[in-house]
């Protein structure tokens, strides 16, 4: 799942479009505090990092510049109230710009060069990077003023935002591409066969992670051995019998 | 996330810590890589501590950190490391993490990163291992926590230890590397410890390595010009036909390389801490270097002791029944 966010609503409109089962966006509200939050809200508050592993957020919005121009990838966060710095990873080439990024508490008037301002990217990668993988976490900032915000309206800001769809598009494809489906092994059946305790269930998931990766039908395997069992009823002690003939066999 | 669109085999991004940047280290690594973004950061742990990174994804798409190491330097090894007799055994950590990608390294286990740090402060290093030359000599393994021979392209590290050690005679240095690249220097006290794997082992588990044949002939060009040299065949890694496959390669070891001239042999299978391993998991989730059903002995995992009995003696008798007995070490 693809999660967008943007801090204000003119700036998700030109993104509406983009949504889908695969893709959300959520408007969070100005600031680093609503940015945290709407991020925890939108995983809630069951999710582990292992099941957001094929999840990537997005953050899209204008920020200010002293000289910068265009759309930029963010490769560092700094937040201006507690002076930490945030590191996105960039693996991927998405041949766009990248530039450092400052988040502070209110617009900053007289911004500097070769640096960004915004007032969510810290929070929204502070609270992502919490289940999330920070080469999953893409900052994306499309400079709209030097500090001159006043000129700025909504339709201005969606305008601006609009320019870059197809650079954001390409980004979305990019990052889609890289997502694997998580397989969804289950072993019940066998532990269910063989009579598992809790502590066979873990040998039976690494003879079968073991087999894999050697190449081999590890199931079949199993079910070999437990076909070619004498007994007609399998208990504990029989099982762990089988799967320790699994093991010699995988290891032999 | 993983595909064919990461940065290719180079740093694509060099982390520099602000005050690492008067090292001339720096300069010296930055001209290698002229097309890589430079980013300044306060403290490396920022970047190499992040939290959850992809391991597995980073070791496609490598990072560099360069940074000031203003604390210990130089630690006693842990008394489960290979010390070869010496008593005083001492590793140091000048770099973090390795270039090659070794399914089964223990590098993958201890650190939440693929990215490697080089420090920059070598006289700070040099200072420590002088002061520590005067309680008595020392053998200091100088590639512990990376391959610094094979990070002799990016900076000069190696030849910060090999000079060490030419003008100090108490202080041994072992420099180990599974890379081809060697340009060695003859000294009783600086030993070059090639680590030699399979060609099967290397193609499957020794990701970015040089072939054995180019080790090989890194380990006759040492030999020639008159270098200390140790051969490490460990870790042995299961493989399916593992007699076969470690029969051959004794064969060729003992046809390809003179081990008269040859200063030792250490022969192990591969253990490593079960907390290593989780990670190891993580990182490599397709391995079958490290998804074997391990044994756990005492916070380790290691191989069933009749198949690390099996793997040894291959490899062991073929040695002492070509009459280098005496020179092997076994782990």
């Amino acid at each position: 799942m693809i999660h967008i966010f943007t801090a204000i609503e003119c700036e998700a409109s030109p993104l509406r479009h983009l949504v889908n089962d695969d893709i959300s966006l959520t408007v969070t509200g100005v600031g680093k505090v609503n940015a945290a939050f709407a991020v925890g809200r939108t995983f809630g508050p069951d999710k582990t990092r292992n099941d957001l592993l094929n999840d990537v957020v997005i953050n899209v919005g204008i920020c200010g510049s002293g000289n910068l121009e265009g759309m930029y990838l963010v490769n560092k966060i700094t937040d201006n109230a507690s002076q930490r710095d945030f590191y996105p990873d960039i693996l991927r080439v998405f041949d766009i710009d990248e530039a450092p990024l400052i988040t502070a508490d209110d617009t900053v008037t007289d911004p500097a060069d070769g640096v960004l301002y915004d007032m969510e990217g810290s929070g929204l990668f502070e609270a992502a990077n919490k289940l999330i993988s920070p080469d999953r976490i893409i900052i994306l900032k499309i400079v709209s003023d030097k500090g001159d915000t006043e000129r700025l309206t909504p339709a201005i800001i969606s305008s601006l935002i609009s320019k870059y769809v197809p650079d954001i598009e390409r980004v979305i494809s990019e990052v889609r591409s890289g997502l694997i489906a998580k397989p969804d092994e289950s072993y019940d059946d066998l532990y269910e066969l063989l009579h598992a305790s809790a502590s066979m269930t873990v040998q039976i998931d690494e003879l079968m992670a073991f087999a894999s990766s050697l190449g081999v039908d590890g199931r079949a395997l199993f079910m070999e051995q437990i076909e070619a069992s004498e007994d007609a009823k399998i208990n504990k002690a029989k099982g762990k019998e089988i799967i320790n003939r699994v093991r010699s066999i995988l290891i032999s | 996330m993983c595909g064919q669109f990461l940065y290719p085999d180079k740093f694509s991004h060099i982390y520099i810590e602000e005050r690492a940047f008067d090292h001339p280290m720096v300069n010296e690594v930055l001209s290698s890589f002229p097309q890589s973004r430079v980013i300044r950061i306060r403290h490396y742990k920022d970047v190499f501590n992040r939290p959850g990174q992809d391991t597995g994804l980073q070791s496609k798409s490598k990072n560099l950190i360069l940074a000031v190491n203003e604390g210990k330097k130089i630690f006693e090894a842990s008394p489960v490391c290979q010390d070869f007799g010496y008593g005083k055994f001492y590793y140091v950590q000048s770099a973090m993490n390795c270039i090659f990608g070794c399914d089964y390294c223990f590098l993958k286990g201890m650190y939440a990163t693929s990215n490697i740090v080089i420090f920059v402060n070598t006289d700070d290093y040099i200072k420590e291992c002088e002061a520590k030359l005067t309680e008595g000599p020392m053998y200091l393994c100088a590639s512990y926590d990376t391959d610094l021979t094979a990070l002799s392209t990016v900076c000069s590290w190696q030849e910060t230890w090999e000079n060490l050690a030419l003008t100090h005679e108490r202080l041994t240095v072992e420099l180990r590397t599974k890379s081809a690249v060697s340009d060695t220097k003859k000294a009783p006290n600086l030993i070059y410890a090639f680590t030699l794997s399979p060609d099967r082992i290397i193609s499957e588990f020794e990701k970015g390595t040089p072939s054995l044949d180019r080790r090989i002939e890194s380990v006759n060009r040492a030999i020639e010009h008159g270098a200390f040299v140790r051969l490490c065949f460990d870790p042995l890694i299961y493989v399916k036909d593992y007699e076969l496959c470690y029969n051959e390669f004794a064969d060729k070891i003992i046809r390809s390389i003179d081990l008269e001239k040859v200063k030792d042999l250490s022969i192990g299978t591969f253990r490593i801490s079960s907390d290593y391993l989780k990670n190891l998991k993580r990182s490599c989730p397709h391995s079958s270097a490290v998804l074997f059903p391990f044994v756990r002995e005492d916070g380790f995992c290691v191989y069933p002791d009749d198949l690390k009995t099996k793997m040894i003696s291959i490899l062991a008798e073929r040695f002492e029944g070509a009459g280098f007995g005496s020179k092997l070490y076994i782990f």
